[in-house]
């Protein structure tokens, strides 16, 4: 499965645990909630009832804007109330990322269910 | 010699926001390297993206400005009245923070727990390391200046 948004792109994998989704290219659209939430629902939807955890990898984001780290929030709160276990991953290398995505660590605080994670750096 | 700033007129269309940023990104990493180039980008395309959202389509544009040295990126645009005042109140709540680190934060946490709050401003301070200001340049036009502080 995939899904594309401008020069946003998410190519989305599953296995027997996980609904795995990797991100690439440039998320800088004004207002990105209804087209990744038309996706995304489903896949909440899917993990809930196959009992999946849900991975994000962002770390070949090239960029991104606060409208999409607002719905990056958005997207964890549903995950959270769906009682979905979620990691995203963010590249350490990228202070763009560092700033944005580590920083979303405030938000493990008492949420078990979250995990935000360094991914390995490519050699 | 000092280079000249770096001015773009624009019609105020979320489309042009982009070909903007990369503009802003190529001025700025000229004068301060690529590391600087990718925060002012990010600057660049915030203030631009708010206003697009916040601005009255009055025929007047959008007009960006980097400083030569790029101590500072100004946006200047026309205005709502009603999201003039919630820009007056951001500015007024970030100012008040000691942290920029801690602002950002909270604004993180805001979103989380409200669903809500215009993260922009307070991502240009703590990722951009800029303080924010506000003037009105003429009636309805609000000029949107970011200072580069560290």
């Amino acid at each position: 499965m995939a899904f594309a948004l401008g020069s946003l792109h998410v190519a989305s994998s599953e296995d027997a645990t996980v609904s795995r989704h990797r991100w690439s290219g440039r998320a800088n659209e004004l207002k990105h909630d209804d087209a990744l939430d038309g996706y995304f629902a489903p896949v909440i939807e899917r993990a809930r009832t196959g009992g999946l955890a849900v991975e994000h990898h962002f770390e070949e984001l090239e960029y991104f804007n606060s409208s999409f780290i607002s719905w990056v929030i958005r997207h964890l709160r549903k995950t959270t109330e769906a009682k979905l276990k979620t990691a995203i991953y963010f590249e350490p290398k990228s202070s763009m990322h560092r700033s944005s995505f580590e920083a979303l660590r405030v938000l493990q605080t008492n949420n078990p269910l979250l995990e935000v994670l360094e991914a390995r750096s490519k050699p | 010699m000092s280079p000249a700033p770096l001015s773009l007129s624009l019609k105020g269309d979320a489309s042009e926001i982009d070909g903007a940023q990369r503009q802003v990104a190529r001025f700025v990493a000229a004068q301060l390297g690529e590391d600087a180039a990718e925060a002012m980008e990010m600057v660049a395309a915030e203030l631009l993206e708010n206003a697009v959202k916040h601005g009255q389509a009055d025929g007047r544009g959008v007009e960006l400005v980097v400083e030569e040295a790029v101590r500072f990126i100004e946006v200047i645009s026309s205005v709502r009245p009603t999201d003039l005042a919630r820009l007056e109140e951001r500015v007024k709540w970030l100012s008040a923070q000691t942290d920029a680190q801690q602002a950002w934060l909270s604004a993180l946490s805001e979103v989380f727990e409200r669903g809500e709050f215009g993260l922009g401003l307070a991502r240009i301070a703590n990722e951009g390391g800029c303080r924010i200001s506000l003037r009105m340049v003429s009636p309805g036009r609000l000029a949107v200046r970011a200072y580069r502080v560290s």
